[in-house]
């Protein structure tokens, strides 16, 4: 028997899918955690480990893993939490590089945009809900079906309790409010439009800044090595920068990059390339000697896209001098593109 | 995994039946048998192995794989996940396809050609047991045995007996069935599926694999005309003939394209290449000096990455040619297992250098 617990990176996820767990065990016997964003790592954990039990932890549950829950109208938790505090505590809590902690929760806002749609979800709010912490306690055992007495129900909702939304809210302000000018532009570019998704229901455009992205030609996938400072483009023709390999909702996008050239980058041209599942589009940055250049994209994520967006810059000649620097990626959704 | 024939269907039936003693067992069976005669992109078993897990609650799921790809392979290689490689005689899985679905033996021997590869990546791999069907009809009890074995599930023999005869087993008057229906195949596509998919099944009885010919039956004409007819290569360049979109195990390969070339070719410019991945790994070039028969030799490496079909191509390659060419088949010759050791090219170099 499986059992899902979608979320945001944070606490209140963590805790929702420790109470599942625990449900799970009571429920059926030996229970393991799984940690899967796709169908695939959920077959590989079977294959390795022959467990049929588990309680499937996603914090960017892909497309098609979203779509098989849908479809067979899985019991799913969803646990929402404000992406601000859930920045804070991956950067304070956690330990996080604050690029690695907006790139999660991007990613994980992304992937549970459309939360609404999945039919068999109940979903948790962590202010909202976790004050009443019983109440979950009595939502999740409903859900797997498992009776438990009060005690039992006030055991499991007493472990790992909130710190206070205000405290919480006064600590994340805080650390706020220590970050330099940079690193709040490039963390609300990112996080910010889902926020107001979350209270309009209309998607501002995102914007990735440079310090997100990574160095192109540091072997790995994922890549490993974020970039400081303007890229040098000295070598043979190579893949500058990547990434920021962020998850997106689905549909049409329109994607504006502008860069700034440094010395002999100038008189270069660039290749960019969109990647997800597949190439999405492709362009040719062509500075003519200025030292400012911009490129426009318009791409479709498809509705079963698993990988997240990536963008690859990359120089076609070998170079011997000149640096590179991503001004910003502006990214707005279309409304659907017409023949 | 296996051929989707009678033989590793009722493997797989054994399996749920072993399992399903204990538990409630669900069956997965991938790629769907129509998917792979028409040659459709897939999702990977995992992905499709994952959703069957979301969807149904069974304890036991018992999974079909006839075409295991990369990534199934890369989890049992690991050596800790045992698995059970169904082999039966290729007529007779053609035979049981082309009685079940009314497909032409061509595209199914095309289907079953690009397992065959899969397959062979699993053989000697350290938690595989291989069954072949002739050892099972001689005594299902007895494999029915071994499996559960394999699989670390306790069954008596008098269970094994009963539980081979549920699952149908396939008892010596079958697998007589299976030959006279084999019997029943065209001459034709006997002679197919015996240059296309036999040298495969001896490969894992022998170790050794032979020769591999794909007919013409295989390819496809540019202008939509029969490959068992003269073309017309009067015109500009352009292809003529290609196909026929079979993979390949890995290592180093000898093509060899027999063609045909009326006297009137004399002077034209032709060429044969081979395609892998949407790039070209080899060439030759005929100009024919009279009208006859003439072999074209390429050799090329296929690496653990070249998942597609293989294409073979056969052009025009001047303008103005002339005369008419027939294709004959293609021998394909594997020279080694592994990738080329750049060391082998070393007697070349110091020859040539005078080292």
């Amino acid at each position: 028997m499986l059992s899902f617990v979608f979320g945001l990176p944070g606490g209140f996820a963590d805790w929702c899918e420790a109470v599942t767990l625990d449900l799970a065990r009571r429920a059926v016997g030996p229970t393991a955690l799984l940690r899967a964003d796709t169908l695939e790592q959920i077959a590989r954990h079977a294959l390795e480990t022959g467990a049929r039990q588990a309680v499937v932890s996603s914090r960017q549950p892909g497309a098609r893993l979203r779509a098989a829950v849908a479809q067979h109208r899985r019991n799913v938790i969803v646990a929402l939490d404000d992406p601000g505090p859930a920045l804070a505590d991956l950067v304070l809590r956690d330990g996080f590089e604050l690029a690695d902690a907006v790139q999660a929760v991007a990613g994980s806002c992304a992937a549970l945009i459309d939360h609404d749609a999945m039919p068999g979800a109940v979903v948790l709010h962590r202010d909202r809900d976790w004050p009443w912490a019983a109440a979950i306690v009595g939502t999740i055992a409903e859900q797997l079906q498992i009776p438990l007495s009060a005690d039992e129900i006030g055991e499991l909702a007493g472990r790992g309790a909130p710190m206070e939304a205000v405290e919480r809210q006064a600590e994340a302000a805080k650390w706020w409010n220590g970050l330099s000018a940079a690193e709040q532009a490039m963390t609300s570019g990112a996080v910010e439009p889902f926020i107001k998704h979350r209270q309009t229901g209309e998607l501002p455009p995102i914007t990735w800044g440079h310090a997100l992205f990574f160095h192109g030609d540091r072997h790995g996938d994922p890549p490993q090595e974020r970039v400081s400072g303007p890229v040098d483009i000295t070598g043979r023709a190579h893949c500058l920068l990547c990434g920021p390999d962020i998850v997106l909702p689905p549909g049409w996008w329109s994607l504006s990059l502008t860069v700034t050239l440094a010395r002999a980058a100038a008189e270069h041209e660039f290749v960019v390339e969109l990647v997800a599942d597949q190439s999405l589009g492709a362009g040719i940055i062509r500075p003519q000697q200025q030292t400012s250049a911009e490129l426009s994209i318009v791409f479709l994520l498809g509705e079963k896209t698993e990988r997240p967006l990536q963008l690859r810059i990359s120089t076609l000649r070998a170079a011997f001098d000149g640096a590179i620097t991503i001004e910003a990626v502006t990214l707005q959704r279309q409304a659907p593109a017409t023949a | 995994m296996g051929l989707p024939g009678r033989f590793a269907q009722w493997c797989s039936a054994a399996a749920a039946q072993l399992a399903g003693r204990s538990a409630a067992t669900a069956s997965l069976a991938w790629p769907p048998l129509d998917a792979m005669l028409t040659c459709q992109k897939l999702p990977s078993i995992l992905e499709e192995l994952g959703a069957c897990l979301v969807a149904d609650d069974a304890a036991h799921l018992v999974v079909s794989a006839y075409q295991p790809d990369d990534r199934l392979y890369e989890l049992l290689a690991g050596g800790e996940i045992p698995f059970l490689l169904a082999l039966d005689e290729p007529r007779a899985v053609v035979a049981d396809i082309a009685g079940e679905t009314g497909v032409d033996a061509t595209q199914i021997v095309r289907a079953l050609a690009n397992s065959y590869p899969c397959l062979m990546r699993h053989d000697g791999l350290a938690r595989g047991l291989v069954l072949t069907a002739e050892r099972a009809a001689a005594d299902p009890a007895a494999a029915v045995a071994a499996i559960a074995g394999h699989f670390g599930i306790a069954i008596g023999a008098p269970d094994a007996m009963a539980l081979a005869r549920r699952a149908a087993a396939p008892t010596r008057s079958l697998f007589a069935a299976a030959a006279i229906r084999a019997g029943d195949l065209p001459p034709a596509a006997v002679r197919l599926l015996d240059g296309v998919l036999s040298p495969y099944h001896r490969y894992f009885l022998s170790g050794t694999l032979d020769d591999i010919v794909w007919a013409r039956d295989l390819f496809l004409r540019s202008d939509g005309g029969s490959t068992s007819e003269p073309i017309d290569a009067t015109g500009d360049a352009r292809y003529l003939v290609y196909g026929p979109y079979i993979q390949l195990p890995p290592g180093q390969w000898t093509a060899r394209v027999v063609l045909g070339f009326s006297p009137e070719t004399v002077g034209s410019s032709f060429a044969v290449d081979v395609v892998a991945n949407g790039g070209q790994i080899a060439k030759r070039e005929i100009v024919p000096e009279r009208g006859g028969v003439y072999a074209a030799d390429m050799d090329f490496a296929v690496d653990e990455s070249g998942r597609d079909g293989l294409e073979v191509r056969v052009m025009a390659a001047g303008d103005e040619a002339r005369g008419r060419l027939a294709l004959g088949h293609v021998v394909l010759q594997r020279r080694s297992a592994g990738p080329r050791d750049p060391i082998d090219s070393a007697d070349d170099f110091e020859a040539a250098l005078a080292l």
